[in-house]
């Protein structure tokens, strides 16, 4: 069930009525939560949600089992334990095919051929986000940060959200369980602020996303040899753009989603083209992974405590799986390699903590762009083949249009916007008559349909 | 009379020149006269679109090819034309430019009714697949008529049993219907089936390695998929490509005779025919005849040699 199409409408209005219906018993709130969240995940395809099933209740069996043994040497084996398994998981559903693909390929070119088990295994939406969050619950729970009295009920739900399922944000255990056990409340300015993410998640994916991605960046990068310098240029800013308002706007709709239900999200984007270095490009980028990746995975592995070099390797170690997170590819090993790679010199350099400027502004956002060409290329043929067509300066133009152009500017514009734009218009709103904020937003969620050309495609991080 | 002696003569000499230059040109020891490049366009649904990425690459470095055009469209089918009619999308698309091959490859979303005239037909009844085949006779016949070589691309092996029963028999059709217009239909089939004839969701790339070749669905397929049923066709193509550019030639200057010079001893009229007999492989002497050549070969017609010395079997005017 995809975000901005009538399905998930009729869908959410069904949830958002129900669920208020039951304000005052939270209990049958939760579990119509899960039953509507398992409707939402199954609509995909109904076999994911034993998947999903199992591991939730493996989870919280987990967390279960750290909640009731006394020693700190035990729960730390039984998070250990937890975390495999949940990687296993992972491990099995996306990197299989990937792992197998490779041995296969390698040993072959050695003369060693054996029999492999080729099995089709088929990826789980989402399972790279909700795999997380399990981690997130059963380390949290070793950390004493998740309430340890959580049930069933609360675990699943908890890691079957809908709202951010699919796609994220990566939500912390820590953070949203406790808002389980509190009876929810709506309040007009949460209500607008939901209300005024989703329109605005909607504008961002439907209108400046989708027509870069069809007019400019698929065509372009399907075949870059085709094309010449200022093309290949500006659909790397087009693809800069366009998986940020991909992105953004699935989070922007997830977090919308939620307020409208009486929980609160993170910010999961920060304006991150407004990055003067690559250490605040992650603090701007994908937040909760981010995050996740700081406090699961780079202060486990010793953080910047163990030396200059070690520091160094840790972070290009989490940069570098990072980047295998995102997909089972190499170039997408090569783009969390390139980011490890660009944040351990800039610490090396002390360019981190020098003084920003517009130059250093520039320069960050030429890297990342680099590594878009290498994140949305199939492989590194053709991250290769784009960066050679570079230099073909003599070619006319064939896929930017002045329209397409502007739209790339207006996506990098959006950046200059105050920072809690947002979250002011949404204050304003709130204090405006009901019939008025009801208009406004009515004509807002109508320009954005009239704008949107048919057809959706699904947003880029479902396939993560 | 003797009008009426030489209009056929004239017919005749006209039918012998234009099948001497057509034979002659196809059989000459001669190095062929170069010719512009042909477009490719693949129609079709969303595995068209896969299969055009393949052919794209397979054909990107032949000079006789111009472009690979993508004029697929996802969830679109020849069943269910209420979302889109594609005869007419298909006449429209035609109309805009000029399709030298044409590559065709829908029935992942067929398995459903055909409705007519308000009343919905069940899949694989006897009124569907009556509807279905004249459906797939007619966007055949439309591209042929255009001018295009076509090639029908038949669906792959699917995972699902009942699924798969189904694509053999749209399978069936789609070879028995185009061949019998003169279209070729190439088999994706076997490429895509393990030793035993079940479904394999790995193939061996051009080094041996056996790589993921169909999508998570069972139905569609991977880039790697789509390049390596796109080899057969490209295959095709390229062994082809001379002898469709000289028929294309032949066909743009019969046009063109059509189009500029004057009607002499029903030149042109023969031209249409050639064309349609040569190129659009009908069966020219069984065409129904038009208003005009009825009249035309009536010699008590108007305009026939009796003509102008009046019809005794009519009476007189005024």
């Amino acid at each position: 069930m995809l975000f901005p199409t009538f399905v998930f409408a009729v869908f959410f209005l069904i949830v958002f009525t129900v669920a208020w219906g039951l304000e005052r018993e939270n209990g049958r709130r939760k579990a119509f939560l899960l039953a509507a969240s398992y409707v939402f995940y199954g609509w995909w395809d109904w076999r994911f949600c034993a998947l999903l099933f199992a591991s939730s209740v493996l989870n919280w069996m987990i967390g279960r089992a750290i909640a009731v043994t006394p020693g700190n040497a035990g729960r730390t084996a039984w998070m250990v334990i937890g975390v495999i398994a949940n990687l296993i998981i992972l491990g099995l559903f996306k990197y299989y095919g990937f792992f197998l693909e490779n041995v296969s390929g390698l040993l072959s070119d050695l003369g060693l051929e054996r029999d492999y088990l080729f099995l089709q295994i088929i990826l789980p939406v989402g399972i790279s986000f909700y795999t997380f969050q399990g981690i997130s619950y059963i380390v949290d729970m070793k950390r004493g940060r998740a309430p340890a009295e959580a049930g069933l009920v609360d675990v699943m739900l908890y890691i079957s959200f809908f709202p951010q399922l699919v796609a994220g944000p990566i939500v912390r255990a820590a953070d949203f369980l406790p808002q389980l056990r509190a009876t929810p409340r709506l309040s007009r300015q949460a209500a607008a602020l939901g209300l005024l993410l989703i329109v605005w998640g909607l504008f961002k994916k439907t209108v400046i996303a989708a027509e870069i991605a069809e007019g400019l960046v698929d065509p372009v990068f399907f075949d870059p040899s085709a094309y010449g310098s200022v093309d290949l240029l500006f659909a790397t800013y087009g693809y800069a753009v366009q998986i940020y308002c991909d992105f953004s706007a699935y989070s922007d709709i997830a977090i919308g989603c939620a307020a409208l239900l009486g929980y609160r999200f993170q910010r999961n984007f920060d304006q991150p083209y407004r990055a003067c270095s690559f250490q605040e490009f992650w603090r701007r980028w994908h937040i909760s992974l981010s995050t996740w990746l700081r406090d699961y995975l780079y202060i486990p592995l010793g953080g910047s405590k163990g030396g200059t070099f070690s520091t160094y390797r840790n972070l290009f170690v989490t940069m570098l799986l990072g980047g295998l997170w995102h997909g089972a590819a190499w170039t997408f090993i090569a783009w969390g390699a390139l980011h490890g790679a660009a944040l351990a010199i800039e610490r090396a350099l002390g360019l981190a903590r020098s003084r920003r400027s517009l130059i250093s502004l520039i320069l960050v956002f030429h890297v990342v762009c680099l590594g878009w060409i290498l994140f949305r290329s199939p492989d590194f043929a053709g991250a290769a083949a784009y960066l050679a067509s570079f230099v073909r300066f003599d070619q006319p133009l064939e896929a930017l249009t002045p329209f397409l152009a502007g739209l790339t500017v207006l996506g990098l514009a959006l950046h200059a916007l105050p920072s809690r734009g947002i979250e002011a218009a949404a204050r304003a709103l709130a204090r405006l008559p009901s019939v008025a904020t009801a208009a406004i937003l009515t004509g807002l969620f109508l320009i954005v349909e009239a704008l949107r050309p048919e057809g959706v495609a699904p947003f880029i991080y479902f396939q993560f | 009379m003797v009008h009426w002696l030489g209009d056929r003569l004239g017919a005749a000499l006209c039918v012998g020149f234009a099948l001497l230059l057509w034979s002659g040109l196809a059989h000459s020891q001669e190095p062929p006269e170069p010719t512009a490049p042909l477009n490719v366009a693949v129609f079709g649904d969303s595995l068209a679109d896969g299969l055009h990425a393949g052919l794209y690459f397979a054909l990107r470095n032949n000079p006789r090819i111009a472009e690979v055009e993508k004029l697929s469209r996802v969830s679109t089918g020849i069943s269910n034309w209420r979302y889109v009619h594609v005869g007419e999308a298909t006449a429209a698309q035609l109309a805009e430019r000029q399709v030298d091959i044409a590559i065709i490859m829908f029935g992942a979303n067929d398995i459903q009714g055909v409705v007519e005239n308000g009343r919905v037909f069940p899949f694989r009844t006897e009124h569907w697949e009556r509807v279905y085949r004249q459906r797939i006779r007619m966007i055949t016949a439309l591209l042929i008529d255009h001018g295009a070589r076509v090639y029908w691309v038949g669906l792959p092996r699917m995972r699902s049993q009942r699924y798969d029963s189904n694509t053999v028999y749209l399978n069936a059709m789609f070879a028995e219907e185009v061949e019998r217009l003169g279209a070729t239909f190439i088999a994706t089939r076997p490429l895509t089936m393990d030793a035993e004839g079940g479904y394999t969701a790995f193939g061996e790339d051009s080094g041996g390695v056996r790589r993921l070749i169909r999508a998570d669905d069972g139905i569609h397929m991977t880039l790697r998929g789509y390049r390596m049923i796109a080899r057969p066709v490209a295959a095709r193509i390229n062994a082809e490509v001379d002898q469709i550019a000289i028929r294309r030639r032949q066909r743009s200057a019969l046009e063109a005779f059509i189009r500029t010079e004057p009607e002499f001893f029903g030149a042109r009229r023969l031209a249409r025919d050639v064309i349609a007999a040569g190129f659009d492989r009908e069966d020219w002497l069984c065409r129904p005849a038009e208003p005009g050549e009825i009249e035309a070969l009536d010699p008590f017609s108007p305009g026939g040699i009796l003509g102008a010395r009046g019809d005794p079997r009519r009476p007189a005017a005024g």
